[in-house]
């Protein structure tokens, strides 16, 4: 075989690789493209299958503000959310340096416990959750949602954390009981910082969980009161009873995502691995 | 003037023992260097006595009170970790102030207090930075900073040089015997580098499975090992040992004895002092003899030496320039390293003839316990 053969043959698979990954990469996308070229059509033509839209309009994103109850839904969001993330984020990092650095009995057995608990669907513990509230009083309330959104997010952030914490070397614990540091100082003033990039992803994460839940939220919620976005986005209804306004969810689905994309760009610079370095020999 | 004593003190991790039973004296205002190979229990002993672990039974005395009871910091020791155990969040200044803010000490004599630590320790130029942004030795300065700004009755270090690279250890090695000079308080100084001990400590404790085997200073060690362990661990080059029965005792002081190639040397053994074990010392029992590699010369070839000549082949040499270690096979099967100075080229393979002192020859009996201890050199 010659050189030139060679050297197509080495083009002609490299060019199948990138035509193989731009098939793959337009599939994953190809959803959220059409959401957010979705929000920007009005009208009919919002129906019309062109891949690239012929006009665009705000029309859909002014629409959604008219009405409060897009409003109210996104404060509520933003309330449940973060209390959602700084209530387990606080449980979880006591927990998890119990779990990863106190020995116990049976703590082996309490983090299979939280382990499996994260395994069970969210149906299977919503009449359960659901009796639990109405005796709580709870109904219809935010309080309802962070208490719920707990069941989920404290063990997988509990999770996380004790890996995380199981990490930190031992002679950074023992060093600071030698320098005369108590449990709680040695968790606030040595794990805590240690672990805060740790503490960035998953609080992220949990913040994502919460922010997107629709289960819980509508079960628990009966008015605006105390609704939150991705239900309030399913309730959008449109002039008659037959319309769904597509243009209008869309829009809503948009903006509501921002205050993700927003969040992670924030946190990006925290989210660095390699924080313990200089702490021991490296 | 900080005492530190051990009595009967074992440890045992869930059935699996560490340390059995130890009774130990560590004197104040000195470096006592506890050595032995790994997994000998060395490290479990100093955390021990810094309160890390708690011993199984017996007690531990500072300065004359029981500790056992007592956490680290109660007991006012400070130690420095071999990983050095720096916090990465924060900097020089903060790790070594972090002690003392614990304890509640006002800004002012923390500032002064860190500053003259730094001082001290030559890092009063990086106080402002983390621990990544310093090499090895500021690493290492750092942790000792961290231990010296509690003012400490003594100081424990755990390998505290063995994440250094060779140079770099031989310096922090300086620099620990300086420090220990000036700060003038007690330090037990754990390491498996018998040279650290040597030159470091003012008392050597070897110990073995979780037991001290000796314990003495730096030149006691060296020349009386108690036993053919201790004798193996001190000295580098390691000690040779060679084969040898007892031929005939000349009077009680006097042992004749012949080395497995033959040739025959009178030792200068008190019998009176070994007689309890006497079926050791009948005629054929066994003997190791021990010979350090720098007690054995090249024989001269121009005039006659009076003394024993072992005739081997040079097998090995390592040329270190101003000396070399020259691996010897005799003819039996045995072989023996030889430390030879001067201008030094020996080809492999080549016959030599070595000539060795019996006064020089450390004799252990069959149990491996030595029969006499070599002189003391007179203090000059």
């Amino acid at each position: 075989m010659n050189s030139t053969a060679l050297v197509l043959r080495r083009g002609l698979r490299r060019l199948a690789f990138y035509c193989f990954c731009v098939m793959i990469a337009s599939l994953c996308l190809f959803p959220f493209y059409w959401a957010v070229v979705s929000s920007f059509k009005g009208g009919t033509e919002i129906f019309a299958t062109d891949l690239i839209p012929r006009c665009l309009t705000w029309q859909n994103y002014f629409t959604i503000f008219q009405d409060t109850t897009f409003g109210y839904a996104f404060v509520n969001s933003v309330i449940v959310s973060f209390s959602t993330v700084s209530i387990a984020l606080l449980v979880a990092t006591l927990a998890s340096f119990a779990l990863a650095r106190i020995p116990f009995r049976g703590r082996k057995r309490v983090l299979c416990a939280i382990l499996s608990v994260t395994m069970f669907p969210q149906v299977a513990i919503l009449s359960g959750m659901f009796e639990l509230i109405r005796v709580l009083d709870l109904y219809n309330q935010r309080s309802a949602l962070i208490l719920s959104y707990m069941t989920m997010t404290v063990p997988f952030t509990t999770w996380t954390l004790t890996s995380f914490m199981r990490e930190v070397p031992k002679e950074l614990e023992e060093a600071a009981i030698i320098d005369g540091a108590g449990s709680f100082t040695i968790l606030t003033k040595i794990f805590f910082p240690i672990v805060s990039p740790a503490l960035v992803t998953t609080g992220l994460l949990a913040f994502i969980a919460a922010w997107n839940e629709f289960l819980f939220a509508l079960t628990f919620t009966l008015t605006d009161k105390a609704r939150t976005v991705p239900v309030a986005i399913a309730m959008l209804s449109g002039a008659s009873q037959h319309e769904l306004p597509w243009g209008n969810i869309m829009a809503a689905s948009v903006l509501v995502t921002l205050p993700l994309v927003a969040l992670v760009m924030i946190f990006q610079r925290r989210i660095i691995s390699g924080l313990t370095a200089g702490a021991i020999k490296g | 003037m900080t005492t530190i004593v051990l009595k009967d003190v074992t440890k045992s991790f869930k059935d699996h023992p560490i340390i059995n039973g130890v009774n130990l004296t560590i004197e104040g205002n000195a470096c006592t260097a506890l050595v032995g190979p790994s997994g000998c229990g060395k490290s479990t002993l100093l955390r021990l006595i810094c309160g890390l672990e708690e011993p199984t039974t017996g007690e531990i005395y500072v300065d004359g009170s029981c500790v056992n009871r007592l956490p680290p910091v109660a007991r006012g020791i400070a130690m420095v970790f071999q990983s050095y155990a720096l916090y990465p969040h924060m900097t020089v200044f903060d790790n070594m102030a972090f002690a003392l803010k614990i304890a509640g000490c006002s800004k002012t004599d923390i500032a002064r207090r860190v500053q003259h630590a730094a001082k001290t320790l030559k890092v009063d130029h990086l106080l402002d930075r983390t621990p990544k942004q310093l090499s090895g030795g500021q690493r290492q300065r750092v942790a000792i900073g961290r231990a010296i700004v509690r003012h400490p009755k003594a100081f424990l270090f755990d390998e505290p040089l063995s994440n250094l690279d060779a140079a770099l250890r031989l310096q922090m090695r300086y620099e620990l015997a300086r420090l220990k000079a000036e700060l003038n308080t007690t330090m037990v100084y754990v390491t498996h580098d018998q040279g650290e001990a040597m030159t470091l400590a003012d008392t050597i404790v070897i110990m073995r499975e979780g037991a001290i085997e000796q314990q003495g200073t730096p030149l006691e060690l060296y020349r009386s090992p108690k036993n053919l362990f201790v004798a193996s661990f001190i000295g580098s080059p390691t000690m040779n040992f060679l084969h040898a029965i007892i031929v005939a005792w000349q009077d009680d002081q006097h042992l004749n004895i012949r080395l497995r190639s033959g040739e025959t040397l009178v030792v200068q053994v008190p019998y009176e002092a070994l007689k309890w074990k006497e079926s050791l010392l009948e005629e054929g029992s066994e003997l190791t003899v021990g010979i350090r590699p720098e007690n054995l010369t090249e024989a001269s070839s121009r005039r006659k030496q009076a003394g024993t000549h072992l005739k081997g082949r040079v097998s090995l040499v390592e040329n270190l320039g101003h000396e070399a270690y020259v691996y010897v096979s005799l003819p039996v099967g045995e072989h023996v390293k030889v430390r030879l100075t001067g201008n030094c080229n020996y080809a492999i393979g080549r016959d030599i003839s070595l000539f060795l002192r019996s006064e020089d020859c450390h004799i252990f009996d069959s149990n491996g316990e030595a029969m006499r201890g070599l002189k003391e050199i007179p203090l000059c």
